[in-house]
């Protein structure tokens, strides 16, 4: 595909190092290594990414513009992303521009809020994404320059700046390199995440969320005992759709080989386990502190059983397959609230804005 | 030395109408703008509604919604333009927040760019963050009363007197006269 390219033309150092300190002084790096972005370099992602380089993915909060294929190139070339995953990193920049997700709001919020991309269907394979031990981060890979890369989006093109346009309080590691893993569907005993959310084949689904943490049952004998013990731990009082604040949310589980078998074996139907986690992520009124009942209260957030729940419904959690057969560890990502997932295929030509 | 490609687009500087003043209170419909994050604009709001109307003017409250889904986003937004179209002036809030000081500045400024006389409401931690927003949209100029910060999690009563305490303010922000 023929492109001509837009973007200001710079001389820098072509030294790495030297590039790298320039860039930092320039507000386009986030203080690691970085590769010049040259004509020849970033229109060989352009060419990988079979889509013009003056293609709109997107448009961007809090910046308000419209992301280019040529400008997500640049600054995948930068993180040191590899080409063939620009199919992969363009309808990610697409979910995330979706007006459902709430780009605006988790860019300008106090929160660590930071977007994970959970991938679909054989892309896994073509671009190389883990999705057994470590798949959340530490397995050597292309994952971590795919997620800084589309980090580099939000930093340069979306204009999230720490401090500036971003409010975060902590921000989270997960801002740096991304969290970008797939999904074992080979030992799922449910279709696949982007399947359950309508759309087959190659797929991206991304969330808002506040992080990752390790949910520990080292005796997991049986699916009920599973699922509560993950549900109470989704529902820590701090989570953010525990606040009074809080509308919705949409939290996201992993559940490792094993017990996604043992969790299958007693529901073997998706929507049954994400009942069993609604029921269990729920906490009685007189749990929290006095201070917080009338807000709680106004809110409409106390159930007649004397409960709040951090779901709304069932369908405010998603549960994948994924992680090493070592067992004895899911892992929970809460959501960030006031926000929805968005799922993408990675064919352009369904990428109509829903709205 | 090499060429590269600016991985920053190039900022194009738009620039907008003025923020007119309100000018004369009396007779006015003032559009009070709420959201869901904050019981202390509630009563911030409450406070200088009454006030608002002891000078005359009559108080139209509406608060945004939080869209689940694109359909319930569509609709807000149809709400807020239908609340726009029904009122004189607009006064937007409460950025005390990241995510909240965002829409309160998208808000107002959707107000101003339908000619309204408006004031954005900010806390004061919060001030550079929405003066940010507002020059992003081309609104260098706009109206932001400024609250102390912090100011939710504070007795009822407290920021009630904190609301009042800031009535004259808020009409010197709006550039209104009674």
């Amino acid at each position: 595909m023929t492109s001509s390219l837009v973007s200001e033309r710079i001389e820098v150092p072509d030294d790495i190092a030297e590039f790298s300190k320039d860039a930092l002084a320039r507000g386009w790096s986030d203080g690691l290594p970085l590769i010049p972005p040259t004509e020849e370099r970033v229109q060989a992602h352009i060419e990988a990414a079979g889509l013009d380089a003056q293609h709109v993915l997107g448009v961007l909060y809090p910046s308000g513009v419209s992301c280019t294929v040529e400008q997500l190139a640049v600054n995948a070339v930068m993180a040191g992303a590899p080409a063939n995953a620009m199919p992969l990193m363009a309808a990610s920049i697409s979910a995330i521009a979706d007006p459902a997700f709430d780009l605006a709001g988790i860019n300008a919020t106090t929160a660590s809020v930071v977007p994970a991309f959970i991938v679909s269907g054989e892309v896994r394979d073509t671009v190389g994404l883990p999705y057994k031990h470590s798949a959340f981060g530490g397995q050597a890979g292309p994952a971590p320059a795919i997620g800084r890369a589309l980090r580099l989006v939000i930093r340069n093109v979306a204009g999230q700046v720490a401090g500036l346009s971003s409010e975060s309080v902590f921000g989270q590691p997960g801002r740096v390199t991304g969290i970008v893993t797939a999904e074992w569907i080979e030992e799922s005993p449910w279709p696949s995440l982007g399947e359950r959310r309508g759309v087959k084949g190659d797929s991206v689904t991304v969330f808002g969320v506040l992080g990752s943490a390790n949910i520990l049952n080292s005796y997991g004998s049986s699916g009920s005992e599973i699922l509560e013990v993950i549900g109470k731990s989704l529902c820590y009082m701090g989570n953010n759709n525990m606040d009074h604040s809080a509308q919705f949310a949409h939290q996201l589980v992993s559940l490792n080989p094993v017990w996604a078998r043992i969790v299958a074996r007693e529901f073997p139907k998706m929507e049954d386990v994400q009942e069993q986690l609604y029921i269990h992520s729920a906490v009685p009124i007189e749990n929290f502190p006095v201070s917080l009942h009338r807000p709680l209260e106004e809110a409409n957030d106390i159930r007649p059983d004397g409960k709040v729940y951090l779901m709304d419904t069932p369908d405010d959690v998603s549960v994948i397959v994924n992680g090493g057969k070592g067992s004895l560890h899911g892992c929970m990502l809460p959501a960030m609230s006031n926000m929805l997932p968005v799922t993408r295929s990675l064919d352009p030509a369904t990428w109509q804005s829903s709205r | 030395m090499v060429a590269v490609l600016s991985p920053q687009p190039a900022s194009a500087r738009i620039s907008k109408v003025g923020c007119p003043p309100v000018g004369g209170l009396k007779g006015k419909r003032v559009g009070l703008r709420r959201d869901r994050f904050w019981l202390s604009w509630d009563w911030i709001t409450d406070e200088w509604a009454q006030l608002l109307e002891k000078d005359g003017a009559e108080v139209v409250i509406w608060r945004a919604p939080v869209g689940k889904g694109d359909k319930e986003m569509v609709e807000g937004s149809d709400e807020y333009s239908a609340f726009i179209s029904s009122i004189d002036v607009a006064v937007s809030g409460l950025g005390n927040c990241g995510s909240c000081t965002l829409w309160a500045i998208h808000d107002a400024v959707g107000a101003l760019d339908a000619g309204l006389p408006t004031a954005a409401v900010a806390s004061e931690h919060f001030e550079p963050l929405a003066r940010m927003l507002a020059s992003q949209r081309g609104h260098d100029d706009l109206r932001l009363k400024i609250m102390p910060y912090p100011i939710e999690g504070k007795p009822e009563d407290e920021v009630r007197e904190i609301a009042r305490d800031h009535y004259e303010s808020l009409l010197e922000t709006l550039g209104a006269t009674r």
